[in-house]
């Protein structure tokens, strides 16, 4: 079958889906409602949080023989002190927005609920899944979870929770997890989830490493054993879970033969009206091998410099720059002029090049 | 132009198209228009990523999928196996109600992820890189998907019908 064929065949079979009105007066209304309700509990978050730090700093000014701050946090500003979690519970979220988990959940990114046997923590870059948890169908397989809290909205600060099904399996209910959310003190920040293409799927090395330093964490990389098949990289402190800002975050590659060759160099715009010296600049990354069974994605910073690893193997390095062939729908416009091979343990350089006429 | 006026602006000129993917997710027509406007509602709330989204259709079409498995997730509770499958709707008799028809039951059965490459890179027009971004999935995954789910939907002989025109 054609791809044309195919296009015509499901515009065809939704032509007679009837039209009806968008509802936007309804949305518009429901969503001031939601703002206004987030507005309240960041004010109500903020409050508690703030008589926490404040219990916290008394507790801390009585014992001041053992205040001396960690060598490994900035500042050590005793006012920015993280809030502390209910009896075996722990804080996991997005961005400084956190709710009170079970201690000995795991944090599995990126895997949308179908990942672990036991309960979990699913978390993206803007959305977390408390409760996940692999349920028995009738059919003997296993389905979706059975419970979950989405906390979603690290752009905007706020986020909606949401509870599913059966409460009685869980100790967790909406109500506590409603309790729980708490806005960290403005010096920590939880550990960045890097999920690639666009926020979606398992973190990469590449990914996670980009996502960390992005988030302004120190990062340390070390090599460690495999884990299972949903955490090709793990780190400490965990992904979700509170940081420092600009504190130090080891991540630990589980995959080590899959990420054991580096390509590093620089994305550039060269020619234009006035050509002259090759100009660095932002964008994506593109590396894939000859039959697509590698396909990484990373972004180039300001000074277009980026670096990915890979498998030892032949590449091709393409990539897309603010501009440039984008809103053509071109997302490899840019490329480096022949194909790399790159062995394990190695670190090749390539510069990749966006031609403009 | 204010938020408000911009996210009305976006959401009208979306809706139609929002619906109708849903449809071909496999929702019916409420459940679609649910979907549309569970997702415009996350757009409106979250208006300033869809504004910086490097890719807003991307982006839109991520959350759409994104709840439409939460969607799905939470109404399994409600459901339970039979020994038999559930009656449904028969056509109405018309050829075009018909075609439809044929076209929906065999996107169903079609594994989900296939089923959803298919409908962003053939009914949405997304490129691939799109569609990968908006199913979490390497570039590589989706061709491959969009493959064999071409190569599916070739040997359906209701579809084979459809192509070569009812007689």
């Amino acid at each position: 079958m054609s791809e044309q064929t195919l296009s015509d065949l499901l515009g065809r079979s939704v032509d007679q889906v009837p039209d009806s009105q968008p509802p936007i007066a309804e949305l518009l209304r429901r969503g001031q409602a939601t703002h206004r309700r987030r507005r309240r509990a960041a004010v109500v978050g903020g409050a508690v949080a703030s008589l926490l730090v404040v219990g916290a700093l008394a507790a801390s000014l009585q014992d001041s023989d053992h205040a001396t701050p960690p060598a490994d946090r900035p500042g050590g500003d005793r006012q920015s002190s993280l809030p502390i979690p209910p009896a075996g519970m722990k804080w996991v979220g997005v961005d400084r927005t956190v709710v009170a988990v079970p201690q000995g959940w795991p944090v599995v990114p990126g895997i949308y609920c179908q990942g672990p046997t036991g309960p979990y923590v699913t978390i993206t870059q803007w959305h977390v899944a408390v409760g996940c948890r692999p349920m028995q169908s009738p059919d003997g397989g296993t389905s979706q979870d059975q419970s979950s809290v989405d906390v979603e909205g690290s752009a905007t600060g706020g986020f909606t929770a949401q509870l599913a099904g059966s409460e009685e399996s869980s100790d967790l209910t909406q109500g506590s997890l409603d309790a729980s959310r708490t806005t960290l003190p403005s010096g920590w920040l939880t550990v960045p989830s890097g999920e690639p293409y666009g926020g979606a799927g398992t973190p990469t090395l590449t990914s996670e490493i980009a996502a960390l330093e992005s988030a302004g964490f120190h990062v340390v990389r070390e090599h460690a054993a495999p884990l299972n098949r949903w955490q090709p990289v793990t780190t400490d402190p965990e992904i979700g879970t509170p940081a420092r800002r600009g504190s130090t975050v080891v991540v630990f590659d589980h995959g080590a033969a899959a990420s054991s060759a580096t390509l590093t160099g620089q994305l550039q715009w060269v020619g234009g009206p006035a050509p002259g010296s090759p100009v660095a600049h932002p964008g994506t990354v593109h590396v894939v091998n000859a039959d697509d069974s590698v396909d990484q994605t990373v972004r180039a910073g300001d000074d277009g410099r980026w670096e990915i690893y890979l498998p030892p193997g032949t590449y091709r390095v393409l990539a897309t720059s603010p501009g440039y062939g984008s809103k053509a729908g071109n997302f490899d416009a840019c490329s480096a002029s022949r194909a790399i091979t790159v062995d394990a343990g190695e670190s090749v350089a390539v510069d990749v090049f966006c031609q403009l006429m | 132009m204010d938020h408000d006026a911009e996210f009305s602006d976006y959401a009208a000129s979306r809706w139609r198209a929002l619906v109708r993917t849903g449809v071909l997710l496999g929702c019916d027509v409420a459940e679609a228009e649910d979907l549309a406007q569970q997702t415009l509602l996350r757009c409106y709330l979250k208006w300033s990523s869809v504004e910086r989204a490097a890719d807003r259709e991307a982006y839109v079409a991520r959350l759409q999928l994104n709840l439409l498995r939460q969607s799905r997730r939470r109404r399994w509770w409600g459901e339970r196996a039979t020994d038999a499958p559930p009656e449904r709707p028969t056509a109405d008799g018309t050829g075009r109600v018909d075609d439809a028809d044929a076209l929906r039951r065999a996107l169903g059965r079609l594994p989900e992820a296939q089923r959803q490459a298919v409908v962003l890179r053939h009914y949405l027009h997304l490129t691939e890189q799109q569609t990968a971004e908006a199913t979490g999935v390497a570039r590589g995954t989706v061709k491959s998907r969009l493959s064999r789910a071409l190569a599916v939907l070739a040997a359906d002989p209701d579809l084979a019908v459809l192509r070569e025109g009812r007689k």
